[in-house]
């Protein structure tokens, strides 16, 4: 586990939580699109490193503000999309 | 002192003489109000203050607490398994000594580390010395002066041509690549922009027109603001060194392949190795996907609260 950014201040980013990742995300897209020579101490070898996003791991609330996607009202649901049953609670 | 009377027969001697020696030691170490001490008899289990004489008579009619063998509510001071400070010092300084090595060997490469102090020296490499120079000062508290001075006193005995440091900055110097960079990068406090890139230079932001720095009052015109603390930075650890640290280590880098060779493949899900998106992963990329050392990260984003407060209304 690796702390790779902290964003300080008195409000959470929110939506805007995209401005603040992009240096993480040129930083994945430099791993994912033309790798990054690494000495595996193990193997004493040079390799290319590459690496993907794998998965997120947040609240919902997050999820919504990492995918872009609602996670209110109607469509409430990101993986569900257009199907959610929204009636379901009642 | 012996304490097997506890468990020895009420009416057998061992058993009278152990209540006097408790009674003794009672009295002088024990704590007493108005000559009244804690009862350890099996009835009042030490939760009663009593005279000398009905404690006597408790412990003699009633028993003594079979597990009370540590009179602590009578002045005994518990006895922890005794480990000497200094002792403690040299067991915690050795093990993060050895990972300190460690680490400034990954970190600079094999030549480094094997740098001697002094021509023909066997015993002692550079970093060696100023690690173990740098544990006493840190366990005795020396100031950084006395430490420069010891540093050019040793220079001056060791034989010509040795390595060490002549200050304490340089020595400390040694330790800088220990330590991961990272960027604090200024924000627009309403999260427009950073000031990256094409932005760097600028002292507002080109969205809202607020300011980069910390406004205050009494500074007068906003715009003419060209320094100050900065109003919002994002702290950003880049997570490429922190790979190539990771894979410099020999033991991290074995465990980093450890979901392609140390696992149980036995069909249930014990991993997101076998999940069915790794699994769509290395289909789609086969490339990616024979190589187990090809990461695959996670990213997890929540709110922490710095200052331990509950109702803060800071976020970071």
């Amino acid at each position: 586990m690796m702390l790779s950014m902290m964003i300080s201040g008195p409000r959470q980013p929110g939506n805007d939580i995209d401005v603040y990742l992009s240096p993480l995300i040129e930083d994945l897209r430099l791993l994912w699109n033309d790798s990054v020579k690494v000495f595996c101490a193990y193997e004493k070898v040079y390799f290319n490193l590459r690496a993907l996003l794998f998965c997120t791991i947040n609240d919902f609330p997050a999820y919504g503000n990492l995918s872009g996607y609602s996670v209110k009202g109607h469509r409430a649901c990101p993986i569900c999309e257009e199907n959610a049953s929204y009636h379901q609670l009642k | 002192m012996d304490r097997t009377w506890i468990n020895a027969s009420r009416i057998s001697d061992v058993y009278e003489k152990g209540v006097e020696d408790f009674l003794e030691f009672a009295k002088w170490n024990g704590v007493a109000i108005n000559g009244r001490y804690y009862c350890p008899c099996v009835n009042c289990v030490n939760g009663k203050r009593l005279e000398s004489e009905l404690i006597r008579e408790h412990v003699l009619c009633d028993g003594f607490l079979k597990n009370y063998t540590t009179w602590t509510w009578h002045g005994e001071v518990l006895d922890l398994p005794y480990v000497s400070e200094q002792d403690q010092c040299e067991h915690s300084n050795l093990y993060s000594e050895d990972c300190m090595e460690d680490m400034i060997r990954d970190s600079r490469g094999e030549s480094f580390h094997q740098t001697e102090l002094y021509p023909g020296c066997l015993s002692f490499s550079h970093l060696s010395t100023v690690l173990r120079l740098f544990s006493m000062k840190a366990r005795n508290g020396w100031t950084s002066r006395s430490f420069t001075e010891l540093l050019e006193f040793l220079h001056e005995i060791l034989p010509q041509g040795n390595t060490l440091s002549t200050s304490h900055y340089e020595a400390k110097k040694i330790f800088f690549p220990v330590g991961l960079e990272y960027r604090k990068i200024h924000t627009c406090p309403n999260d427009y922009i950073l000031y990256r890139k094409e932005f760097e230079g600028l002292h507002k932001c080109p969205k809202c027109g607020v300011s980069r720095y910390k406004v205050k009052d009494d500074d007068g015109d906003e715009d003419d603001m060209k320094k100050g603390p900065p109003a919002k930075v994002l702290w950003y650890l880049p997570i490429i060194p922190r790979l190539r640290r990771l894979f410099a280590n020999v033991n991290h880098a074995k465990n980093l392949t450890w979901h392609a060779s140390g696992r149980k493949c036995d069909g249930l899900l014990r991993h997101a190795t076998d999940s069915p998106q790794w699994k769509k992963i290395d289909s789609l990329y086969p490339e990616f996907g024979s190589d187990p050392r090809n990461l695959r990260l996670g990213l997890v984003t929540d709110g922490m609260n710095p200052y331990g407060n509950l109702s803060s209304k800071h976020s970071s």
